[in-house]
């Protein structure tokens, strides 16, 4: 009995060593099978075949033809892809110039003394990021109405103030301004989110030796705060340009890319031609060109950060 | 109209102006003219004895037929002061909530469009039934045709299709029996495109809406002189560029539809087959 329990025992030891050091057993690698096949079926799979398609006229029911080089030099000279760049260029400047440092201020106030108790601070946060988490098609509806040129929110307070009118969604002089607004209001709030918990990894010691020191609000700010705050800010700015330049459900639902196509993104521009005019091929390079000008930014926004952090 | 003594129907397009300014002021005007698509410009250039593509696919919107349809419709906001611009969306550029709120409350009281058009003043404008009737559209644009083609439904067999008969037969029983078309005009109407169905007794019936006009009579009558419709490989993607290169600034008062429409050659020219 006794040398049945050691034996016993001495299997589980093995056992328990052959499970902690995975040898032997093949279940760690199916439970991860899964997750591998759907990702290869839908991400790994669609991004080489589209790939391969951005070489290749394909539009259609007919077969594929070999084209080379032709769709991405089409790229160059058509005029409607380049004011699509142009348009998303600009959304994603004011991405970075306008919304980001909007965040940093909301965030700043937030865990400042202008908002007093942690209730108001609770609240404010979650009133920032509600926008983020409402359906695009809800933010759509809304700004069709808060837009509208003859009884719409905007128009109706810019003429209280006795300022002019404009057609927010109809005039292509501000129709993308009206976009960059939209994005303005549903992104604040996240952007502001990430600005919070790294002001909030700022150790408190830090902000105290530089008040000791003599350093005032301002002060401290710009010499302590910020420069901690590079990690995040760099972090907000590359989500901020590589999501500028997928930017399709607002425009999409608002303006559907116009008036005269200002306020084409490529996003749009991309799913007009693969999925309303067929040509699969083109569409493809339209994507591959996306994805090359969003990784371009975000290598040169992450080596300009490492010369400032030198 | 009544009270203003204006005879119905408007033989002239001068007719129409002059009711136009008789009855438009700042807060009500005649029509309602869009600025995001290309129908009215489509309409009234047929009408004017023209269309976008020759019998051969070319194009051809840049006559002075289609050039002087344009040039009325933008005159009618800004010169004729008897048309307004559509308070229409991205997402329905032709006749959202918006623009038949518009009509509900009075702030237009006139349309050119086809019978499918119509059907939305039946349902969101009902304290209007009575007011309305249709007529011929009026002589003295080009050519003046009395009717022109907007809307359609295109139907095809795909090679890869299991059943090339059955899809055939689906397709010749919805749209080539006067049963077929018929419902379908009972459903949405729709006004059928099949010629025999025209003397059924359903488009035949008074129309209380219209005043106890017998439209589907009038539709039959005009049916006839429908334009020839001429069809392109690139229609879709040309008349969106029509709608964004051309409608849009014209009828914004940003550029002149002669240029615009000639410029058009060339993107048409530039679209893949």
């Amino acid at each position: 009995m006794a040398q049945t329990t050691q034996q016993q025992e001495s299997r589980g030891r093995k056992l328990g060593r052959r499970r902690a050091s995975g040898r032997g057993t093949i279940a760690p690698y199916l439970f991860l099978l899964p997750f591998f096949l759907i990702y290869a079926t839908f991400l790994v799979y669609p991004v080489l075949a589209a790939f391969r398609l951005s070489f290749f006229e394909s539009s259609g029911f007919g077969g594929d033809t070999f084209t080379g080089l032709d769709n991405y030099v089409r790229l160059a000279q058509d005029p409607r892809y380049l004011e699509a760049l142009k348009n998303t260029t600009l959304y994603a400047l004011a991405s970075v110039f306008v919304l980001s440092p909007l965040a940093l201020l909301v965030a700043v106030t937030i865990r400042s003394f202008v908002v007093p108790t942690a209730a108001f601070k609770s609240f404010y946060r979650i009133v920032f990021f509600l926008p983020f988490i409402t359906s695009f098609v809800v933010i759509a509806l809304m700004f069709n109405l808060v837009f509208n040129n003859d009884f719409g929110l905007l128009n109706n307070a810019l003429s209280a103030v006795g300022l002019p009118t404009v057609d927010w969604l109809k005039n292509e002089q501000v129709s993308l301004l009206a976009i960059v607004m939209v994005g303005i209001w549903t992104f604040l709030g996240i952007n502001a989110l990430y600005f919070l918990t790294g002001l909030q990894n700022i150790p408190e010691e830090v902000i105290e030796a530089a008040a000791v020191d003599g350093a005032n609000r301002l002060q401290t700010f710009w010499r302590i705060t910020l420069p901690l705050l590079r990690p995040v800010i760099l972090f907000v700015i590359v989500q901020a340009t590589i999501f500028s330049y997928q930017l399709f459900e607002i425009p999409f639902l608002l303006t559907n890319g116009g008036p005269s196509d200002s306020t084409l993104t490529l996003a749009i521009y991309l799913y007009e031609v693969g999925f309303r005019e067929f040509d699969r091929g083109y569409a493809s390079a339209i994507g591959y060109s996306l994805a090359i000008i969003a990784i371009v930014l975000a290598a040169a926004q992450l080596l300009l950060a490492r010369r400032f952090d030198r | 109209m009544d009270g203003a003594g204006i005879k119905m129907p408007l033989d002239t397009w001068d007719d129409v102006v002059a009711a136009g300014q008789e009855l438009s002021n700042a807060d009500r005007k005649m029509f309602a003219l869009h600025d995001l698509a290309f129908g009215d410009h489509y309409m009234l250039s047929q009408s004017a004895g023209t269309a976008y593509f020759d019998g051969s696919g070319k194009y051809i919107g840049d006559n002075d037929k289609s050039v002087e349809a344009m040039q009325f419709l933008h005159d009618m906001v800004y010169k004729l002061d008897i048309a307004g611009i559509a308070s229409v969306v991205a997402s329905d550029n032709w006749y959202p909530p918006q623009y038949r709120a518009a009509f509900k409350a009075e702030k237009f009281f006139s349309l050119f469009g086809p019978p499918w058009h119509l059907s939305f003043l039946l349902t969101d404008v009902p304290d209007q039934s009575g007011k309305w009737t249709v007529q011929k559209l009026p002589s003295g644009l080009g050519d003046g045709l009395p009717t022109a083609n907007f809307g359609g439904t295109g139907q095809c067999i795909t090679t890869q299709s299991g059943d090339v008969d059955a899809a055939y037969d689906l397709v010749r029983i919805a749209n080539l029996t006067t049963e077929g078309v018929v419902a379908d005009f009972k459903a949405r109407t729709a006004y059928p495109a099949y010629k025999p169905a025209y003397e059924d007794p359903a488009l035949q019936q008074p129309q209380e809406y219209f005043g106890g006009q017998k439209i589907g009579q009038i539709y039959s009558e005009l049916a006839g002189q429908l334009p020839t419709f001429n069809q392109s490989p690139v229609w879709g993607q040309a008349t969106e560029a029509l709608a964004r290169d051309v409608v849009t600034p014209v009828m914004q008062d940003k550029e002149d539809a002669r240029s615009t429409l000639t410029s058009l050659a060339d993107t048409i020219a530039s679209m893949k087959q």
